[in-house]
């Protein structure tokens, strides 16, 4: 890949972000998003990641579906994403070594 | 100045548990990105451009696409969209700071420093403060790890034998069940997860991240479009 396409990638990611994060306080007070423009801003972070992880999860064998459920029961029970994370890659790393 | 340097300092300190969770998160990005390819150059550029976990691990997703750029746009773009309502939401908490201020402040705008700005809660100018303290502090962290993540990856070698092949999906799961917004995301999620499958079965690569997350986003807003279904409501 050429160098200066990557480069120009992250600049375009870095804008959008930072117009993310000033926009919207830019914005309020201004203009009020209609019912389903919010619904759909707000739907987009989970349906991202659910696209992300369904895959992963019908693509994967038992280590990685172990994982996934020793990820998703931590996150759920300790709210804090790298504990969960950690834990999930510890489980895979085991369950690969078991099986191997 | 001197009540604005306390504020600083205790956002700084308030937010320790995600400086922590930033430094973690930032060496798992610094592996990922080493694996996908992405130079050492261009990885601590992104966290410290576009400062996102979220947005960087999925750009690692979308980085072999051809169309790199506008793969890496959208990705950002949906991934962040989700700081329009947080921004929008800090709005009462710092009128009347200088824009000079407030604007580059909001640079640093992350999942943390946001939540416990909302908690805080004082004055306009030491909520200001606040945040900006916070901020920085997983800034640093964020950027740092990566870079210390990345070279890790060079001594780890072999990342299936870690299992660190699995540390992006086990974040990313993580960051799901943490946005999950509870009965609402149910629809959106199975909708955009099955999408995505579908399409993982016709085109092998990270389309179908794009095309279930749009799938997701469009059937909640049409069921926002029937009135006395509130589901999606925050």
């Amino acid at each position: 890949m050429a160098m200066r396409e990557a480069t120009l990638s992250i600049v375009a990611m870095a804008a959008i972000a930072y117009l993310c994060r000033a926009t919207g306080f830019w914005l309020v007070g201004r203009l009020r998003l209609n019912a389903r423009g919010r619904a759909w801003l707000e739907a987009l972070p989970v349906s991202v990641l659910a696209a992300i992880v369904a895959p992963l999860a019908t693509r994967g064998g038992p280590p990685e579906w172990l994982g996934l459920a020793v990820t998703l029961s931590l996150m759920k029970l300790t709210g804090r994403d790298y504990v969960a994370a950690l834990a999930g890659v510890f489980t895979v790393a085991l369950a690969r070594a078991a099986s191997a | 100045m001197d009540a604005a340097l306390t504020a600083f300092g205790r956002g700084a300190v308030t937010c320790g548990g995600f400086v922590v969770g930033a430094a973690v998160y930032g060496l798992g990005f610094g592996l990922i990105a080493r694996q996908a390819g992405m130079s050492a150059h261009d990885a601590v550029l992104m966290s410290a451009t576009v400062y996102a976990g979220s947005a960087q691990f999925m750009a690692v997703q979308v980085w072999s696409l051809p169309n790199l750029v506008m793969a890496a746009a959208l990705v950002s773009f949906a991934m962040n969209s989700r700081y329009l309502l947080m921004g929008a939401s800090l709005r009462p908490r710092l009128d009347g700071v200088p824009a000079w201020q407030v604007y580059p402040a909001l640079a640093l705008l992350g999942d943390g420093n946001w939540a416990e700005t909302l908690k805080y809660s004082s004055t306009a100018r030491a909520n200001w403060a606040f945040l900006l303290g916070g901020g920085v502090a997983m800034y640093v962290a964020w950027v740092g790890s990566t870079a210390m993540g990345y070279a890790a990856g060079q001594l780890l070698g072999e990342p299936t034998r870690l299992a660190l092949d699995f540390l992006l999906p086990a974040f990313l799961l993580s960051l799901l069940v943490a946005l999950w917004g509870g009965r609402g995301s149910v629809l959106p999620a199975a909708t955009a997860g099955a999408v995505s499958i579908a399409m993982s079965l016709f085109s092998d690569g990270p389309w179908g991240v794009v095309g279930g997350g749009l799938a997701g986003g469009g059937v909640a807003a049409f069921r926002a479009s029937r009135p006395g279904d509130r589901d999606g409501d925050a």
